[in-house]
């Protein structure tokens, strides 16, 4: 109970002070008056009897502070009066206050911003239990039949049967999913809108322990035979905003590509899938593929057909080790019938056996977002954890010009008697008001950054789903960094000046001449570092930002401009090859009646969406390890797309020899492809390959007939900028047996924005249930290939930016600072008849001087950082001379601007008040 | 003669104003002259330790004060054992029994 009286009784002091205090004064001074009438007793005066109680007891105020100072709330008394008096202080001069509370919020809140983007995309978890036993099956190697990838070259899919082979003898999991994202058609009320489909096992939510937020989810049993499970669990997020959080859509019927499924539940809140970036909208079994994303190269049944990722759960207590030695047993025989279907011999037998299961991590889910976003973070948290320091080692010069300005005030408290603790105490209440200031500035700023790079995101991309969220551990970071730069940049100011002389510090100060204080050193390095920092960052952002204008001015091959795209997928609504292949014809034909359009041409797959089709093909007399194809290994790759009649002409690609696909070439007709200059020096160096056939596919496994050469065109990059140029094979659409997604280009004379809203229209008209997808120009869709490109370099030349301009206010103060201090000297000189030209070099000397040294060691510095971003850069060495030059000249501009103020004001000194002032 | 007194140390003070108060309840001042009483002079707390000890005690819970009319009709605090204040009086006593016979026997080993 002690406790409590304590708590109490402190409490009390705090909150009624006055009472307190007049109890306590009433108390001693009985106290006193009793002692004062013993002594008066012994015979002195009443005064006498007062001071020799004074001098025996202690006077009343120093006894009053003992005792206020006895108990535990009196720290917390002392720092409210240390609080009120730093707010009066700083309130006094709030030009220091707005320029420290600013660089601080700057430079934090860029560190917040940049943190919680690296947190959402590579340090978060899965939201599920235990996600350090979940796991990415992966088996690198060669690829045969047909394989999908999005990620890894394709050595994350398997095929369904061996799914299921390794989910029924693999012992080393608690649970083994497939999970496989598909885009299908949903029909509301009056239109039919794309959505993101999950294809998952039955136990996908078991092994992921999920609960459901409604109904239920889904168990084995809903995974039986394929096209039989016609059930469908909504995600929260799309229940939420496509239905309003109605809980009567459960065992509902949803149409989905034109099929109703039922309803049986919706995931919980949260629960985004196993890729973040991307929230599925619908969960479905897989059974149900070809209903839902047909695809004749990604059938359930087939062995040869890999496009389904896998993950599995580890039982507790297995390690990763232990777990691929248990499963190279297991995966062998079933590449063994897999090779023998594949009808593999000799060494491409060897090698698709030699194929190992491996287990990569799969704590943060399938890495589809973070491949890419990967390395561009950390450079850029590498580059703004430099402008913090910047920003510190500003506030750091600014506490100790201030430290300074303030010394006389200090000396004076010093000698009346305060600690030193004390002041030092004090003078970090300062900085901690500053410090919590610009923390809360910070996450202002840090979440208006944060929305300026969501909305500047393309829609449909991966990184929508990055908000701005201020959840509890940026949150933290936040905090915590605040407290470590106060502690960084207000400690050792807040030591130096309370560490005086004070004879020399109470004397007059006017009559120092000399140059530069005991603070003056510290301030040259600071701004030595700031500089050198400075370049380091400038190089960075400079190689960043060339990087971007080159991958902007690279050559695709495909003249972007006044073109229109957008996609359908009939195939998703049940519709066959042939009504496919007429409807395309018919859309086709109707575009191209538009006013303002010059040519229209479709192609199955878009271009610079990543979407790529690769597959081996067979060049006519070719006999294997004969020769007649370049070494190693026979590579006979290639990238193939299906394409309709003028596509090379709507999209400007140069026919460099033979003839385009004309209306002529239809599925009856005789079977042709056009390849492109690359192929033809890889399969035919030398010879010309127009009249030669090409056959799709290699080995004995697809017997497809050789199609004729009747074209060469001009080598045009498919995935982007960055890509490099492949063998590229075209087919007319007319041939494709498995016509499913159309992909339209439309040329136009003027500006095609307006044509949007007719096309929608005319789609509509010849069928009601084909969604439009992704229309927009063309421009549009390859700057939006480049997003992570552009936003990294601008953001690191946003840094850049923010690091000049914290070094030049460094650098200003600095020579400001010294000018003042000077003044005496410089009015001196000139009265002595001095040339101002000398003043010029005096104060320009100084800053140069810093300058050339920090920019020195910045460059030596960049040099050797420059090596990090180099994956990154795209045109440009990591040791570029241009940039470095461009740095250096930045970098003197910058000081040339600080120095400018300065200069003027020490070249205007008249000598006459200068040496008046004492 | 000002500091001499305060080479008493903190807890020791606590004791002998505690030990003060198991005799009567008084006030402050008072309490500073028992003691200096009692100790024939050798200890002369100060009004800062003196308080500083009382404030302690009191937040303690071994003593309680009141406000009352002291003999010059003069309104003084007094202050008076609890409970408690006495039981740990006791124990104080025993410990520094047992401290004081260790000393004495350590200082005369020869």
């Amino acid at each position: 109970m002690s406790l409590l009286r304590n708590l109490a009784s402190g409490l009390r002091s705090l909150f009624r002070k006055e009472q307190v205090d007049r109890e306590l004064d009433e108390e001693l001074r009985a106290y006193h008056e009793m002692a004062a009438e013993a002594k008066m007793q012994d015979g002195l005066t009443r005064t006498e009897a007062l001071r020799a109680v004074r001098l025996e007891r202690g006077t009343l105020e120093a006894t009053k502070e003992i005792i206020r100072s006895g108990g535990w709330e009196s720290f917390f008394d002392t720092w409210r009066q240390d609080i009120r008096f730093a707010l009066r202080m700083l309130g006094k001069s709030p030009g220091f206050t707005s320029v420290s509370v600013l660089t601080l919020a700057l430079g934090i809140g860029a560190n917040t911003a940049i943190f919680s983007l690296t947190d959402q995309i590579l340090l978060r978890n899965l939201p599920v239990p235990h996600p350090g036993q979940l796991f990415v099956l992966r088996s690198p190697g060669p690829n045969h039949g047909h394989t999908w990838g999005d990620v890894d070259q394709g050595a994350q899919s398997f095929s369904y049967p061996m799914y299921k082979d390794l989910r029924e003898w693999a012992t080393v999991f608690s649970g083994l999913l497939a999970c496989r994202r598909v885009t299908v058609n949903v029909s509301g009320h009056d239109e039919t809108q794309a959505a993101h489909a999950d294809l998952v096992s039955g136990n996908f939510f078991d092994t992921l322990e999920v609960q459901p937020e409604l109904g239920r989810l889904f168990t084995p049993s809903d995974e039986t035979a394929p096209g039989t499970n016609a059930v469908a669990v909504l995600s929260y997020s799309y229940w939420s905003r496509q239905f309003g959080s109605d809980p009567s859509i459960l065992d509902k019927p949803l149409t989905v590509n034109g099929i109703p499924l039922t309803v049986v539940g919706v995931a919980r809140k949260g629960f985004y899938g196993l890729e973040i970036g991307l929230t599925p909208d619908l969960f479905i079994p897989v059974t149900m593929k070809a209903q839902m994303a047909p695809n004749p190269n990604q059938t359930l049944e087939d062995r040869t057909d890999r496009w389904l990722p896998v993950m599995g759960r580890l039982k507790p207590g297995m390690t990763v080790a232990r777990a691929q030695a248990e499963l190279q047993p297991i995966y062998q025989p079933l590449l063994e019938s897999d090779a023998k279907l594949l009808r593999l011999s000799g060494d491409d037998w060897k090698r698709y056996l030699a194929k190992p299961l491996l287990l990569a991590g799969g704590a943060h889910g399938r890495l589809v977002l973070q491949e890419g976003a990967e390395e561009p973070l950390l450079v850029l948290m590498s580059m703004v954890g430099l402008v913090l320091l910047i920003a510190c080692a500003n506030l750091a010069g600014l506490l100790v010009a201030r430290g300074e300005a303030r010394q006389r005030e200090i000396a004076v408290r010093l000698t009346m008697g305060a600690k030193r603790a004390r002041l030092i105490r004090q003078l970090l209440t300062e900085s901690l008001l500053i410090a919590v200031a610009g923390g809360v500035a910070s996450i202002a700023l840090a979440g208006w950054c944060l929305n300026a790079i969501a909305a500047a995101i393309p829609p449909g991309d991966g990184m929508g789903v990055l908000a701005n969220s201020l959840d509890f551990r940026v949150l933290w970071f936040a905090i915590g960094l605040t407290l470590a730069t106060t502690i960084l940049f207000a400690f050792a100011p807040a030591m130096r000046a309370t560490r005086l002389d004070l004879q020399s510090t109470l004397k007059d100060q006017g009559s120092d001449v000399s140059v530069g204080g005991s603070n003056l050193p510290l301030r040259k390095v600071l701004i030595v570092s700031q500089v050198a920092l400075t370049a380091v960052v400038l190089a960075g952002a400079g190689l960043l930002a060339r990087t971007l204008v080159n991958l902007e001015q690279t050559d695709l091959g495909v003249k972007t401009s006044r073109v229109l795209q957008f996609s359908v997928a009939p195939d998703l609504n049940g519709s066959t090859s042939v009504q496919i292949l007429a409807f395309a014809d018919r859309a086709r034909n109707e575009i191209g009646a538009f006013p303002g359009v010059r040519s229209v041409s479709i192609s199955s797959a878009p271009i610079f969406e990543g979407d790529d089709y690769v597959s081996n093909f067979t060049p006519e007399g070719y006999v294997p390890h004969s020769g007649n194809l370049p070494e190693p290994g026979d590579d006979s790759d290639a990238m193939y797309d299906y394409i309709g009649p003028n596509y090379f002409s709507t999209m400007g690609i140069p026919l460099i020899a033979g003839r385009e696909f004309t209306e002529a070439d239809s599925a009856a007709s005789p079977k042709v492809c056009v390849i492109n200059q690359k192929m033809a020096e890889h399969f035919f160096a030398g010879r010309n390959p127009l009249g030669l056939h090409m056959t799709h596919g290699a080995g004995k496994l697809y017997a497809n007939p050789p199609m004729e050469i009747v074209g060469v065109v001009a080598n045009s990059k498919w995935d982007g900028a960055r890509s490099d140029i492949v063998p590229f094979l075209y087919m007319p659409y007319s041939q494709d047996a498995h016509l499913g997604h159309l992909a339209f280009y439309i040329r136009t004379e003027r500006e095609p924005a307006s044509m949007a809203a007719s096309l929608r229209s005319l789609i509509q008209r010849l069928d009601p249930n084909l969604p439009v997808n992704n229309l927009r120009m063309l421009e549009e869709q390859v700057s939006n290939s480049m997003f992570n490109d552009r936003m990294v370099a601008v953001l690191s030349v946003s840094l850049a930016l923010l690091a000049a301009l914290l070094a030049a206010l460094g650098l200003y103060g600095v020579l400001a600072y010294v000018v003042a201090r000077r003044t005496r000297e410089i009015g001196i000189r000139i009265a002595v008849g001095g040339e101002r030209a000398d003043i010029l070099r005096l104060v320009v000397g100084q800053g140069g001087r810093l300058t050339v040294v920090g920019a020195v060691i910045g460059i030596a510095a960049a040099l050797v950082a420059m090596r990090w971003v180099a994956n990154l850069l795209y045109g440009v060495t990591a040791h570029d001379p241009l940039t470095f030059v461009g740095v250096v000249v930045l970098l003197a501009i910058v000081s040339g601007a600080a120095c400018y103020i300065p200069t003027r004001r020490a070249m205007r000194v008249d000598p006459i008040t200068a040496l008046r002032y004492e | 003669m000002p500091d001499k007194s305060s080479d008493l140390v903190q807890g020791t003070l606590d004791m002998l104003v505690l030990k003060t108060l198991a005799l009567e309840s008084m006030h402050d001042y008072g309490i500073s002259v028992r003691i200096e009483q009692m100790s024939k002079g050798v200890f002369r707390p100060n009004a800062g330790s003196l308080f500083l000890a009382i404030q302690r005690l009191q937040r303690d819970g071994l003593i309680d004060g009141e406000w009352k009319a002291s003999d010059n009709s003069r309104r003084a605090k007094y202050y008076a054992l609890t409970e408690k204040g006495r039981k740990g009086l006791n124990k104080e006593t025993r410990e520094w029994g047992r401290q004081a016979a260790a000393i004495a026997r350590i200082l005369e080993a020869s």
